[in-house]
């Protein structure tokens, strides 16, 4: 099974990513269209793996302390 | 015992029963292969460690210098052990000291394995016997742990011989401990559970090259096969290499895949320029263990046609 590792294709690009592994046994005995069809929706997936890696989180996910309901700090006199 | 001045203890042995119609015959033989260790890296824990085979074949495939080299099998073996020494006196013939436990093997290697084992020359190691009944030889310095005979291994000159006759080179393994010597312990892995045979499972770390066939930005296409074997022989190529067993100097590379019709020719992709270097990583994290393989050296990248 052709599991090709993320950093290394991202690095190739889409179009040497396809062109470099059309013809690896998982791709040889398609059609070249069906081919690079299956491989594009492969890379998509890749770049997709990295979009999610580094999604920004909401910083306000977490619920405040109303100023008011804080406890009083004890200043050292 | 207390340390004192002028007490000295001797290492002696009660009397030893000696019933022996019940038990099993002896099973050991002749002496026919050995596993040299890097001195201080041949100890098993436990007994139960020394029986199992994947502990053995990690030590095979450790780095150089903790490593333990299953040395060709033996075609001839001869004992060259000195006569134990003894003392005339008026009191009689006493005995002094154990005479050099000292044998001579005779392999029978091609020049290119004679030239690899020159490299045991003159080392002492630690040293498993195999004999030809498939036990393993070694001792116990606490009877738990099992370790390998510390032994001075001289390979010798290459002989000359006479017509009809093939040149087998001399090595000679001469025990440091006879204390070593005289109490062994005796591994017989045929007959465990799991049973293996040292014989036949054991087998040293090949050398393997790595030769470029063709290579653009993108594809690298190199064979991977046994050193001194001729690369067109199909049992010189290496197969089932995966990703993980390759090694590249520049950025991290994308996948690899062995050839249908050429064994051990792999096409590797990612990005690539003249003068990067790909390897294999080391012996011990090589995906496959048949057999045991090790790089002789990186593979310098050329013949990118620069855009």
């Amino acid at each position: 099974m052709f599991t090709p590792n993320r950093d290394g294709a991202l690095l190739m690009g889409r179009d040497n990513f396809v062109a470099a592994h059309i013809k690896f046994k998982d791709f040889r005995n398609l059609t070249p269209k069906d081919a690079a069809k299956k491989l594009n929706k492969i890379y998509d997936e890749l770049e997709g793996a990295k979009r999610k890696d580094t999604e920004v989180r909401s910083s306000t996910s977490g619920r405040k302390l109303d100023k008011r309901k804080r406890k009083p700090t004890t200043r050292a006199i | 015992m207390a340390q004192e001045i002028n007490q000295f203890s001797e290492k002696t042995k009660e009397y030893g029963n000696t019933g022996f119609r019940d038990l099993i015959a002896n099973k050991r033989g002749a002496i026919c292969g050995a596993v040299a260790c890097v001195r201080g890296f041949s100890q098993f824990d436990t007994i139960e460690d020394a029986y199992d085979l994947a502990k053995w074949s990690a030590k095979f495939r450790d780095i150089k210098t903790k490593r333990a080299f299953m040395l060709p099998l033996f075609d001839g073996i001869e004992d060259m052990s000195e006569e134990d020494v003894y003392d005339e006196s008026l009191q009689g013939s006493k005995f002094s000291a154990w005479g050099n436990a000292k044998f001579k093997a005779t392999i029978d290697v091609n020049a290119y394995q004679e030239w690899q084992l020159r490299g045991f020359s003159e080392r002492e190691m630690d040293v498993y016997l195999l004999d030809v009944a498939q036990n393993i030889l070694g001792f116990s310095p606490d009877n738990t742990k099992i370790e390998g005979f510390s032994m001075m291994i001289h390979v010798g000159k290459t002989p000359i011989v006479a017509k009809g006759e093939k040149v087998k080179l001399p090595v000679f393994f001469t025990v440091k401990s006879s204390q070593e010597w005289i109490y062994p312990v005796v591994l017989e892995p045929t007959v465990q559970t799991t049973a293996w045979n040292p014989l036949t499972d054991f087998d040293g770390v090949y050398d393997v090259d790595l030769t470029q066939v063709s290579a653009s930005a993108t594809t690298i296409v190199l064979d991977v096969t046994k050193k001194s074997i001729d690369p067109a022989l199909g049992y010189a190529a290496v197969s089932g290499l995966v990703l993980a067993d390759f090694v590249h100097s520049g950025a991290v590379m994308t996948a690899a895949e062995e050839s249908d019709t050429v064994p051990g020719r792999y096409t590797l992709t990612g990005t690539f320029a003249n003068d990067g270097t790909i390897n294999l990583v080391a012996c011990a994290r090589i995906s496959i263990t048949t057999p045991f393989i090790e790089s002789t050296g990186a593979m310098t990248i050329s013949g990118i046609e620069q855009e």
